[in-house]
């Protein structure tokens, strides 16, 4: 493909675009001139959200709406008279402090989660980064350099301003928004004040100020039989019904209804003990993550392990009991002791490193992982007490993985402990961070982090992972992670299946 | 010389409508009037006109789902302010291609990372060697010859569609068609390697 002249290119073009048929149709019906009867069902069912916002904003349209233009309208929340308080542990009355923990590789976010003990939570978070990334409404080619846009998250999202305040009620309405320094207090006991009092339990969504005030948006869907499904935003002044595209709308319905259907339950912040270390096992903002912090000292400081959140294969946590099976294999890596290494000044490299030897000690009993190398093959030898199990495969590339950017070599190797339990050594490429293992059911059985998000292993670092109630000829997934991109984001660079002996 | 008839009223007087009906005037500006028998609806505005801008946005952004957003969003404004715009197909035009600038801005990084990681691991042959080329191009060298050759806009109008002095389109212009020509020869080059 090429273009001889600028005619060719014209043609190209022509053709290229071409590739796409929009269905028009199915457009123009998301438009505001065929919504006319939804917006008329979500008049009838959430006109008292405008109401609401209206009145948080300060337009004084508390008289619009009151309770007697909406009888069907119920109150279904106990924190309607609690007015909160923003500061680390001064809590509405009735709800106890659950967690207060730093956040993020840089520590610069902080939340707090309270509940009542009947299924209310609320969650209160503070970023204290200050980075021109965080400058919001502007739109400069140096912008597009902060991470957090990166993925596709919206920016008065992704950047968190100065605040984020998160009620999660039992009537399954989440409630969020994202507001800007001064104000905050009283913006915010309006908003809890107002929603609390009008907000329909039939809504099933998710309010969104962006950090100037100056759009407020309500995502979300109508559980009535009509079902509608729409987007509301307005400018300040003048709140009113907006069209969605599609992705929008879709995007925010699957907010919506993570943000109402899960958290709202499940009560992430439990803490466990493993290895006589504290953790505190939270779950990422996407439901896509679980974040497991060590604490130390009284402030969990070190996120110990993540899920890869990006790509396909992502895993998705649905249920609190997930949440603690996940808890229940997290394992600190094995340190392994290096007794003989050569190899590159950037670390172990199996075409110029002709062996490495390490040892090192998991459920009680000593081991030993040997990888030699030679022009032509590259053998791991995993020693286990007095067994000894051997692999060996040919220099193509398959077995290091050494074009891959991060991840851990794909050589595990399963050996049947003794005690009945199942091992499995590997040894680290470039930037792994840790490693997965799921069973043929996709459950999760192991987990293995380096430490400190965003590092890695030293290239050639072996460890071994320890896996009880492993039935013979279960097929096990390995997947490696590594190569931190940005906040919260791991790429999962390979995997590979063992079946277990 | 334009025929105002009636429904029609020349924006910029602010007089009524049944003023200029039958009447002869002079329209200073295309723009200002809405010439007699174009009038359409927003319906029919939008079929005539949403296939196209979503290709001119597809070119710019190299996704279909980005460039139906960008051009959904775009109508939607165009639908607030139907009776405020005289020319509302250039209108929709402008801010979809407004749109999609923006959403390039806010997926430059996540556009070089995935392609760094496309390396790693896709080695089959982009889908679209022309596209593919298009979308390593600068987003402003790319959205000028979109705009040049697809669309078929002046120097001037690419200027004024991207803020720019026209003697900085023709930079754009010419720049992007060496390095897309490169671009293009270098993919060929590792099809060719490939076979």
């Amino acid at each position: 493909v090429n273009f001889a002249s600028e005619n060719d290119l014209r043609i190209q073009l022509e053709q290229s675009a071409r590739r796409i048929a929009p269905d028009t149709e199915s457009a123009l019906s998301l438009l505001p001139t065929r919504r006319k009867h939804h917006v008329r069902i979500w008049l009838r069912s959430v006109g008292i959200v405008i109401a609401a916002l209206a009145a948080a904003l300060g337009l004084g349209a508390e008289g619009l709406f009151s309770p007697a233009d909406s009888p069907a309208i119920t109150v279904d929340s106990n924190i309607e008279s609690q007015p909160f308080t923003y500061l680390p542990g001064e809590l509405p009355p009735g709800f106890e402090l659950v967690e207060v923990g730093l956040q993020t590789p840089n520590n610069n976010y902080y939340t707090v989660v309270a509940t009542t003990g009947d299924g209310t939570v609320l969650t209160a978070s503070y970023d204290m980064d200050s980075s021109p990334c965080h400058s919001l409404g502007t739109e400069t080619e140096e912008e597009s350099a902060c991470p957090e846009q990166a993925f596709g998250v919206e920016p008065s999202i992704a950047t968190q301003t100065t605040f984020e305040y998160s009620a999660f009620l039992t009537t399954k309405i989440s409630v969020m928004f994202w507001t800007h320094q001064e104000l905050t207090r009283s913006k915010l006991n309006a908003y809890v004040a107002q929603l609390t009092k009008v907000l329909s339990p039939q809504i099933d969504g998710s309010i969104t100020v962006d950090p100037s005030f100056a759009n407020v948006s309500f995502a979300g869907r109508d559980t009535s039989p009509d079902g509608a499904i729409a987007l509301i935003s307005g400018a300040r002044g003048n709140i009113d019904f907006r069209a969605t595209t599609p992705s929008v709308a879709s995007a925010a319905i699957e907010r919506a209804k993570e943000q109402a259907g899960f958290a709202p339950r499940e009560l992430p912040g439990r803490r466990v003990e493993r290895n006589g270390q504290s953790y505190i096992v939270d779950v990422q903002k996407d439901n896509r993550g679980v974040t497991v912090t060590s604490e130390r000292n009284g402030i969990a400081i070190e996120i110990i392990n993540q899920y890869p959140t990006y790509g396909p294969t992502a895993p998705k946590i649905d249920t609190r009991d997930q949440i603690l099976e996940i808890a229940q294999t997290v394992r600190p890596a094995t340190k392994a002791q290096v007794i003989q290494r050569s190899g590159t000044k950037d670390g172990f490299n199996p075409f110029v490193s002709p062996i490495i030897d390490q040892h090192g000690e998991s459920d009680g009993l000593q081991w030993a992982i040997i990888v030699a190398a030679d022009a032509a093959t590259t053998t791991l030898r995993i020693q286990f007490g007095e067994q000894t199990v051997t692999r060996t495969a040919g220099n193509d590339g398959k077995w290091w993985s050494p074009k891959l950017t991060s991840g851990i070599s794909d050589t595990p190797v399963p050996i049947r402990l003794p005690n009945g339990k199942l091992a499995i050594g590997l040894v680290a490429s470039r930037r792994a961070e840790g490693a997965t293992v799921t069973d043929d059911n996709g459950k999760v059985r192991y987990m293995l982090s380096y430490g400190r998000k965003g590092n890695h292993f030293p290239d050639g670092d072996a460890f071994m992972m320890i896996l009880p109630d492993v039935e013979p000829g279960t097929h096990l997934t390995i997947q490696g992670f590594g190569t931190r991109i940005t906040k919260g984001v791991a790429q999962a660079e390979w995997s590979a299946t063992v079946v277990a002996p | 010389m334009i025929v105002v008839t009636n429904g029609f009223r020349l924006r910029s007087t602010g007089l009524p409508p049944e003023f200029f009906d039958g009447a002869v005037v002079a329209a200073p500006e295309r723009t200002t009037v809405r010439i007699a028998g174009q009038q359409t609806t927003f319906e029919e505005c939008f079929r005539t006109n949403y296939v196209r801008f979503v290709r001119t946005a597809y070119l710019i952004l190299g996704t279909q789902s980005g460039a139906e957003d960008c051009v959904q969003e775009a109508f939607t404004t165009l639908h607030r302010k139907w009776d405020q715009v005289d020319d509302p197909a250039a209108y929709v035009r402008t801010v979809a291609i407004n749109n999609a600038r923006r959403v390039i801005r806010r997926t430059t990084v996540e556009r070089r990372i995935l392609r760094t990681f496309t390396r790693v691991t896709d080695t089959s042959p982009p889908e679209d060697p022309l596209l593919d080329a298009l979308s390593r191009l600068t987003p402003r060298q790319r959205t000028a010859l979109v705009l040049r050759y697809y669309e078929d806009f002046s120097e001037v109008e690419i200027a004024r569609a991207l803020s720019c002095a026209p003697g900085t389109v023709k930079s754009l212009l010419s720049r992007g068609l060496s390095e897309l020509r490169v671009s293009l020869h270098d993919s060929n080059a590792e099809s060719e390697a490939k076979k």
